[in-house]
């Protein structure tokens, strides 16, 4: 479908492709996975025909794109979603008429597109709203109609630039079932990239890119089993003597902490020493489990991503730095905060947890004087958000959804504007901001405009800003959205460090679940209502007793797997390539699990218990209560 | 304080690095006006004139002579009359003339003579002013012939009774129109400008969402939108004193005959009063391309009332007490009068008056809108 040879783009002097050779079979789900800046947007851009390339060889559907009437022929046959939530869309056009727009732009027969509206309605389950202005529908259904839009003219080529980034768990599982489904019904290709790994799992074969070039390029199973280790979670009592172990007996492998699990990448050649090591010499845990490589240890290797320091977050002190009682907000007819109350004390990490439109944005707006409360009252330091008072405003920091420092300025100049901004001036400015650019690894980019810079940098720029004049109390909305496992894995080190070194009090919301293991509690929300409030462990903990034990069972066709015990009464989800569920005993797996996807033809190459997941809390919250 | 002079040098360096802003702002402080004192002229130019002269004579000659350049040009006399009024229905010529056979012979005779003369009225403008050019001409036409008449030169002192015409001409002696239109060209790009950088400004943070940033921080709504005023105000005079100084009075040498320091401060009272409709603008818009359109709906009835272009005194009273609403109106009196007549403020303080309020309630409009925004 897809033919790319040396191919080259450079945006003046930055080399934005390199060399870049790839083969995209008819018929495959096609991922490209990649740190920001890496090229994959431009090589999507290329093929959809909207960039044309300076060198090399370009082949879509037969025909060599090499000049602006070429670029045309293949237009017809291709579908393109850009990166940005619906921003393909018209925001006051209705589910309905946006579509239509489509329909008509591609010159679809009326009678045609009219069945067609009607199925891919129905397969998004868009239906019920198809008279909703588009501005007005969650972010997951605004992704989702993105994506029909693209495909109302039966594309043979779908491409899709991070379709899935700032879309909460759940939604995004649905919209990968969706173009797992088309794929496979109507054989088209679709070449996506998205910044999660469990994502990219998924998918039929995997590019990773790295400045501009592929690394490699193959299944994800192929590409993990060639990865030289496994990976093994290791729950841990007390995270710094093991840190200090590893450092004596194991020095060079890749490690990160999520709380109290260790990740630890143990090379295939000395798994065996290595567990010897454990029954004899390590520090306590509580437990073992081991996993094949994923795509994120690739990605983490090919970045050279290492060892980090491991921050144990100390227990929260008794104050309260956020208290909110009964919160209210409405919108209209519309209640996004419904009657919350929670708090947060001084050096505490508290995740916030929802589907899109969950109201969480609203609550940290209400929180930081952005947005007046309909009712309820929230103090913030101990004084009324009411009032709005510049006190208030001089203790807390806040880092919005959305990138909002100025692009036209350095990293520096937007620093020091928001140094002098709270009152830093002279010495004591020279010195924070040498502090924040040390601490955030921007120093070498200091001197480059802040709309340069890659996503994962400029959120770290964001959080810098946000922290110059040393607040006891961070708001953070989807601080890492769009952000890459490195970069991700960089930015929670630096706020587990802040929580650690100087008992700033945090409220994070997020839709990587991986993430919300490195808070002290986790508030769940969902329609404007709380819903959980609790800390991971406790909830995991909950969950096992309400559901039982998460069995993950390794299989070539996670979908089908999913399709197959969910028609059983199963309460089964994908989860990165493996379909889990939840069993009692391990005795419900063998002789029911089994045989259920054996008498289907679906093969398990392997399978075992594991301690639930954030994620799975989190589905079974937010789906259970549904 | 320090916050303020800090995001005050923030707009500047965002003013600065925005490609587009910058070329407009040099573009319409410098080549506009240059464009508007050069290239618009209010008098008649070579207006093409068509003349079917049936007689042939010296009488009808000396007729025609009077219609010379550079106010009208003579195209090749057409063979007949039809023709003529074609290339005036076409819009090739704007003048037709037809001078009868027997026209010499009939003056000759002492018998008033007739010239058929059409004239294009679809331009109303250009229209009277070639009939009134015509009307001179012809004036000066039978003024001659009554000297011929009674053998006099032109030098002697006629021996009837007449007023003599002799106009002097104060402030433009030389009645050169790129003084007036480069003036009053630079008076309207800073209204343009005026109004549209601090929305520009303002609706810019909402778009990129940088006012959240702002609104979290310890500042006071005075505290955000007083350094925007600052900048604009700073733009605004240097983009007048660079046209002032290199167009006006370099390129096109006009005069600055009041205190260039009253002229200044002038500016800055113009661009605050300004500023106030441009914060009200960024209120009721979401992005930049929203604000050049409500600008350039504000622009025109604000150029109509301004009596560059239209005289007060011909407008209906209704519209001239709306004049004195707008600021522009004001302005142009008091910069004309700084530029051309010298004059101080003890000869222009009503209007400085009247500018000054009209400012403070636009500004302070301005001000309640977007502290409500922000609020």
């Amino acid at each position: 479908m897809i033919r790319l040879e040396g191919v080259h783009k450079r945006y003046g002097r930055t080399v934005a492709l390199e060399d870049v050779s790839l083969e995209v079979p008819r018929g495959q789900l096609f991922g490209l996975i990649g740190p920001d800046g890496a090229g994959k947007s431009t090589l999507m851009h290329i093929v959809a025909g909207v960039l044309a390339q300076d060198a090399g060889t370009v082949v879509v559907n037969g025909v060599h794109v090499d000049s602006e009437r070429s670029a045309e022929r293949i237009k017809s046959s291709l579908g393109l979603m850009p990166q940005g939530l619906g921003l393909n869309l018209y925001p006051t056009l209705s589910v309905e008429e946006n579509l239509d727009f489509f329909a008509g732009l591609r010159n679809v027969p009326k009678a045609v597109a009219r069945q067609r509206k009607t199925q891919l309605l129905q397969m998004t389950g868009l239906t019920p709203f198809r008279d909703r202005a588009m501005q007005h529908l969650s972010g997951g259904m605004q992704q989702k109609l993105g994506l029909i839009c693209a495909l109302i003219h039966e594309p043979e080529l779908v491409i899709l630039d991070e379709p899935t980034t700032g879309v909460d768990p759940l939604s995004r599982r649905s919209f990968w079932r969706l173009l797992a489904q088309l794929v496979e019904e109507r054989g088209m290709t679709a070449l996506v990239s998205t910044a999660y790994m469990d994502e990219a799992a998924l998918f039929d074969q995997v590019a990773l890119m790295q400045r501009g070039r592929v690394l490699s390029v193959g299944a994800p199973q192929a590409l993990t089993d060639r990865l030289p280790f496994e990976q093994a979670i290791i729950r841990v009592r007390n995270p710094e003597s093991w840190q200090t172990a590893l450092a004596e007996h194991w020095p060079d492998w890749t490690r990160w902490f999520e709380g109290h699990h260790l990740h630890l990448q143990v090379p295939k050649a000395q798994r065996a020493a290595f567990e010897a090591w454990i029954k004899s010499d390590a520090p306590s845990m509580e437990g073992i489990w081991w996993q094949p490589a994923d795509l994120e240890g690739l990605f983490l290797q090919a970045q050279q991503v290492h060892k980090e320091t491991v921050i144990d977050l100390p227990p929260p002190r008794a104050e309260r730095a956020i208290v909110a009682e009964n919160l209210t907000r409405r919108f209209g007819r519309f209640t996004a905060v419904d009657e919350v109350s929670l708090d947060v004390h001084a050096g505490e990490i508290v995740g916030l947890l929802g589907a899109n439109g969950a109201g969480k944005s609203t609550l940290m707006r209400m929180l930081t004087g952005l947005l007046p409360p309909t009712s309820g009252t929230a103090e913030v330091a101990g004084v009324s958000i009411r009032g709005n008072s510049l006190a208030v405003r001089r203790r807390i920091g806040y880092m919005a959804q959305r990138f909002s420092l100025y692009e036209e300025l350095t990293v520096r100049e937007n620093l020091r504007l928001f140094g002098r901004i709270y009152g830093l001036w002279g010495g004591r400015l020279r010195e924070r901001l040498d502090w924040a650019l040390n601490w955030s690894g921007l120093d070498s980019v200091a001197d480059s405009r802040a709309g340069a810079l890659p996503l994962g940098q400029r959120q770290r720029l964001a959080l810098s800003a946000a922290l110059l004049h040393g607040p006891s109390i961070l708001f953070l909305d989807e601080p890492t959205s769009g952000v890459d496992p490195a970069g991700r894995r960089h930015f929670w080190s630096l706020l587990r460090q802040l929580c650690h070194d100087e008992g700033v009090a945090m409220l994070v919301s997020t839709h990587a679940m991986n993430e919300a293991e490195n808070c002290h509690r986790v508030v769940m929300m969902r329609q404007g209502h709380k819903i959980a409030d609790a800390p991971p462990d406790v909830l995991k903990q909950q969950l096992r007793e309400r559901r039982g034990e998460l069995a993950t069972l390794q299989v070539d066709r996670p979908w089908q797997a999913e399709r197959v015990l969910l028609d059983a009464g199963l309460d089964a989800f994908v989860q990165g390539r493996q379909v889990a569920l939840f069993v009692h005993g391990e005795a419900e797996v063998s002789g029911r699990v089994l045989p259920l996807l054996r008498q289907e033809g679906l093969e398990v190459r392997g399978w075992q218990l594991m301690p639930p997941t954030m994620e799975a809390v989190f589905v079974s919250l937010i789906e259970g209560v549904a | 304080m320090r916050a303020v002079w800090a995001l005050f040098l923030k707009e500047l360096r965002v003013l600065g690095r925005d490609p587009f802003l910058l070329v407009a702002v040099l573009w319409f402080f410098t080549a506009e006006i240059y464009v508007a004192g050069t290239g618009i002229r209010l008098e008649l130019h070579q207006a093409p004139m068509a003349v079917v002269d049936e007689d042939h004579s010296l009488a009808s000659r000396q007729w025609q002579a009077g219609f010379h350049e550079p106010w009208f040009r003579r195209l090749p006399p057409p063979p007949a009359m039809a023709l003529a009024l074609k290339l005036v229905e076409t819009g090739r010529a704007m003048l037709a003339a037809d001078i009868p056979p027997r026209f010499s012979e009939r003056i000759e005779r002492g018998q008033p003579a007739s010239i058929q003369l059409f004239l294009d009225g679809a331009n109303v403008t250009l229209g009277s002013l070639a009939a009134s050019y015509a009307q001179m001409i012809h004036a000066r036409f039978n003024e001659q012939l009554l000297y011929d008449r009674l053998h006099l030169s032109r030098d002697q002192a006629p021996p009837f009774p007449h007023v003599e015409n002799r106009l002097r001409l104060l402030f433009n002696q030389a009645n050169r129109d790129s003084w007036f239109m480069a003036a009053s060209e630079l008076f309207a790009v800073m209204t343009l400008i005026g109004m549209l950088l601090p929305a520009a400004l303002a609706v810019r943070e909402k778009e990129r969402g940088t006012i959240e940033q702002l609104l979290v921080a310890p500042l006071t709504p005075t505290r955000i939108m007083l350094p925007k005023l600052l900048a604009v105000m700073l733009v605004m005079v240097a983009g007048f004193s660079l046209s002032l100084w290199l167009i006006m009075h370099g390129l096109l040498g006009v005069p600055v005959r009041g205190s260039p320091w009253l002229l200044y401060a002038m500016v800055a009272l113009y661009a605050f009063s300004l500023s106030g409709l441009g914060l009200f603008v960024a209120t009721i818009t979401r992005n930049v391309g929203q604000v050049m359109l409500v600008v350039f709906m504000l622009m025109l009835p604000m150029l109509l009332l301004s009596g560059a272009w239209t005289p007060p005194e011909s407008m209906p009273s209704w519209e001239q007490a709306l004049m004195h609403l707008a600021p522009l109106y004001h302005f142009n009196i008091i910069g004309n009068g700084i530029l051309f007549k010298g004059s101080d403020l003890a000869l222009l303080w009503p209007n400085v008056l009247q500018l000054a309020a009209i400012g403070l309630g636009l500004f302070l409009l301005g001000a309640w809108r977007f502290r409500k925004m922000l609020a």
